[in-house]
């Protein structure tokens, strides 16, 4: 399982490149789609019999190609630029289970090897991810001093025994707890040098977008037949990803919706969204993070920036209602900070500051939010294990049912 | 009312216009805050790149305010008298210049990590105060909060320089100031933060706390401090299984419905908190160990105490490396109180209740210089005093900075090696060498 540190050399022509490039755009989504090992390898076996299948197979110089030229299609677009960090990131960790203990030793050690001789010269020793690479690989190797004895220990899956880097290359196992961590360094079992190996390779790769990023903007646009190539490829990936454009600014289009009509949309919204919104009905104020999420919800089904400051300055100038029902004195109100509140709505909607078009954040980042943040009441979207809640669930949903009849005759309506 | 209640001066907002002035002319300790967020100039442009911001009267606020130097930022400050002063990160440019630079090339680059644990976040589980209130009945969870992570982010990740700060009302700050954590990505310190994250759920969550069947030695530690306070803490001054709704809740927590049937029954026979916390231990350990059933269970005991006490900490402060964070010795407007540094070493003496008013701290200086006017002797020239006394020394925040002084000093050995190092060696080469802690 290649890194993809240096690109490749040789020689190709234009057409074949392009063709790879979607070959390889296909089967990134195919993996990302693909549900364990056991899809991945009739996956593979499927391709195999397929024309320019070489361009994936692991090491090869089409498969770097590939895999580079990738980097520059995706590297100006944030959507892209995440599809192509799962998705290679997927296929170095499947590679990497597929392995046997002599391939896996091999690929260490050379990709060791090679990175040693790197860091020679300067334009790589400035990049941190190839360092830290270098580092983790070196600091691995001296925990037992080969790489066979390495390989062997993990493919026995061995628990005991660790080996030691600095805790910022193992994050996801730090912030887990799941392993144990002294004066910075992380005492990793050997069992995951997995996680560690696709951890480094996500970085290096994200560091390649990056750098990606910086030159894509210069000689290659110049030249039309590397521009035209680039502009195909781009084309093609989102047609692939399905983007669809989003409702950013709604100046009197038809579907944009009014703050008067939110009341009456709102039994259509996710559980996640509805119960935040029922909260500021009854008690005028959100707490920040759900007020971001909401109001990059509202924005991205269709509620115009005017349209969201009259329905922000509605709620928020009434007085806050506690748990209780009871007016309290809250801190937060429209008539005491009317200028941050649009300053923060026109924010999201960007129309200030960096002018970013925030897009709302998905359920994952919304579960993330909620043990994160104790108290948001965004942080309701359903989990596998919030399910347990059933009380929880079995109220909303009975007072959502109550509460409209149109969810009934929709379920009528499946009947029939 | 006695003469000294008379003079005892008792703080209003209002009056914070009258004594900022004074405070920021005089008490304002700019010279060790300086040294501190210059680092040693290891780095060149490091102070000059700070990005801070400033609320002034009327709630208006001002971010990308930068200084060239200390005289610059002592000159700012006392013209301005900001009623709040944040600090945020190293930017690579002068903030106060962000606009002529192009947005995408005006980044953050570095910060200390930061951790703020707020009392509020703990409403839950108090029973005596709410939202902004504290009281010293729920002080000792913020004790306990400062033991515990402190405790891990000096042994587990190895962090030297760490100063703990009262925020000036309800909670308080922890900035570390070490090199590799003020390099850390916005990945890094959301992973530390989570690593120091147990408490999870909304309000909608009863049993907050999950742990697996071993438990992390992190945790296992906190678990010890937290047993050092919790007879005195959750069962005296919280009295958390005092009356029937109060245990109630608390055994809530415990997942399997048997166990639970059975301690609530239990929880009548006794008469006290401490009495019925024994009970139930004593119940859940003779159960635990032979009934699988109760597997879920099994940690119960240590679920309920971690609940009600583990530290609770908000990982969107930390995670963040442009995130602006109340500066420590500045006044907290509503209590008029100095966000004073706290020594953990005498966190246990830590009292937020007598830390200093800036209405007090400025009757203060007036009564010292009052008692210690120089003799004029008619017709002669008054002598003047042979060396100026630094005014925080005459007031009761003396001690705080100095473990203001004690900080800075702390790392000040470090810069001077670092600078020494640089003028020999070539360290551009190995930019990475200074992340490695060997």
């Amino acid at each position: 399982m290649a890194f993809y540190i240096k690109p490749a050399d040789g020689v190709i022509s234009l057409s074949n490149l392009e063709r790879f490039g979607k070959k390889r755009l296909i089967f990134l989504l195919a993996i990302l789609r693909c549900d364990g090992t056991e899809n991945f390898k009739r996956l593979i076996s499927k391709l195999e019999t397929t024309l320019d299948s070489d361009c994936l197979i692991e090491g090869s110089k089409r498969d770097r190609a590939s895999h580079f030229l990738l980097r520059l299609v995706c590297c100006e677009d944030v959507e892209m630029k995440d599809f192509l960090l799962r998705a290679e990131t997927e296929l170095f960790c499947y590679r990497f289970s597929n392995m046997n203990t002599s391939e896996l030793t091999h690929i260490l050690k050379s990709t060791h090897k090679f990175v040693s001789s790197c860091l020679g010269f300067q334009s790589c020793a400035k990049d941190e991810a190839l360092c830290d690479l270098y580092m983790t690989f070196e600091m691995i190797y001296a925990s037992v001093g080969s790489w066979k004895t390495v390989v062997k220990k993990y493919m026995k899956d061995c628990t005991r025994e660790t080996f030691q880097i600095p805790f910022q290359l193992a994050l996801s196992l730090i912030a887990s707890r799941q392993i144990l961590v002294t004066k910075g360094l992380a005492q990793v079992p050997f069992s995951k040098l997995h996680v560690i190996l696709s951890y480094l390779f996500r970085s290096v790769l994200c560091k390649g977008l990056e750098k990606a990023g910086t030159i894509s903007s210069t000689s290659l646009y110049n030249e039309k037949r590397t521009s035209d190539l680039l502009h195909n490829l781009r084309i093609f990936c989102q047609r692939l990803l399905g983007k669809t454009q989003t409702a950013a600014l709604f100046t009197g289009q038809e579907t944009a919706i009014t703050c008067d009509e939110i009341k009456q949309e709102a039994y259509l919204f996710p559980p996640c969204m509805y119960y935040p919104y029922r909260v500021l009905l009854q008690r005028h104020r959100l707490r920040h993070h759900s007020r971001i999420q909401f109001t990059l919800f509202l924005k991205e089904v269709g509620l115009p920036v005017t349209e969201a400051l009259t329905f922000w300055k509605d709620e928020y100038s009434l007085p806050e209602v506690d748990k209780s029902g009871k007016e309290i004195n809250g801190e937060r109100s429209w008539q005491k900070d009317k200028k941050r509140y649009t300053y923060n709505i026109r924010h999201l909607y960007g129309l200030e500051g960096s002018r970013i078009d925030y897009k709302a954040h998905s359920c994952k980042f919304l579960q993330i939010l909620l043990e994160a943040g104790t108290r948001e009441e965004a942080s309701l979207a359903y989990q596998s294990r919030k399910l347990t809640e059933v009380s929880l669930l079995d109220s909303y949903l009975s007072s959502m049912i109550m509460n409209c009849q149109f969810a009934t005759t929709l379920l009528l309506d499946d009947i029939h | 009312m006695t003469e000294s209640e008379k003079s005892k001066p008792t703080y209003s907002p209002d009056e914070l216009p009258e004594y900022l002035p004074v405070y920021y002319k005089r008490l304002f300790p700019y010279s060790l805050y300086f040294r501190w967020l210059n680092y040693g100039g290891v780095q060149k442009n490091y102070f000059t790149n700070r990005e801070f911001s400033f609320t002034l009267k009327d709630d208006v606020y001002i971010r990308y305010q930068s200084f060239s130097d200390q005289q610059e930022m002592e000159k700012q400050i006392q013209r301005q008298c900001p009623y709040k002063i944040d600090i945020g990160a190293v930017y690579s440019h002068k903030p106060k210049e962000h606009k002529t630079v192009k947005p995408t090339a005006f980044q953050a680059l570095e910060k200390e990590l930061v951790f703020d644990i707020d009392m509020t976040d703990y409403d839950d589980v108090r029973s005596c105060c709410q939202g902004a209130d504290i009281c010293p009945k729920c002080w000792p969870l913020m004790k306990m909060a400062i033991k515990i992570v402190d405790r891990a982010l000096d042994e587990d990740f190895g962090f030297d320089h760490r100063l703990w700060v009262y925020s000036g009302r309800r909670g308080v700050h922890c900035w570390i100031a070490d090199e590799a954590a003020r390099k850390l990505s916005q990945n890094a310190r959301g992973a530390v933060a989570e690593y120091l994250s147990l408490v999870k759920g909304g309000e909608n969550n009863v049993r907050k706390v999950h742990l697996p069947e071993n438990i992390h030695p992190s945790i296992e530690r906190a678990i010890g401090i937290i047993n050092d306070y919790f007879d005195d803490y959750a069962l005296d001054k919280q009295d958390i299984l005092g009356d029937k709704e109060s245990w109630q809740k608390a055994l809530a927590i415990i997942p399997d419905d048997n166990l639970r049937e059975d301690v609530l029954k239990l929880m009548e026979k006794e008469k006290n908190s401490k009495d019925r916390w024994e009970s139930f231990r004593m119940r859940h350990m003779s159960l635990v160990d032979g009934d699988a059933n109760i597997r879920k269970s099994r940690h119960c005991c240590k679920e309920i105490g971690l609940q009600y006490c583990y530290p609770r900490l908000d990982v969107n402060v930390s995670k963040g490396i442009n995130h602006l964070l109340k500066s420590p010795f500045c006044v907290h407007p509503k209590t008029g109180k100095v966000c004073v540094p706290i020594s953990v070493k005498d966190v246990d003496r830590f009292d937020p209740f007598t830390v200093p008013d800036i209405s007090q701290l400025c009757t203060e200086i007036d009564e010292y210089d009052k008692k210690n006017k120089p003799e004029v002797i008619e017709g002669d020239q008054p002598t003047p005093p042979k060396r100026r006394m630094k005014d925080y020394k005459k007031t009761s925040l003396m001690q705080s900075i100095e473990v203001l002084e004690q900080f800075v000093t702390g790392m000040e050995k470090g810069w001077q090696e670092k600078r020494l190092a640089m003028s020999g060696e070539r360290w551009d080469q190995f930019p990475w060498a200074m992340f490695v802690r060997l």
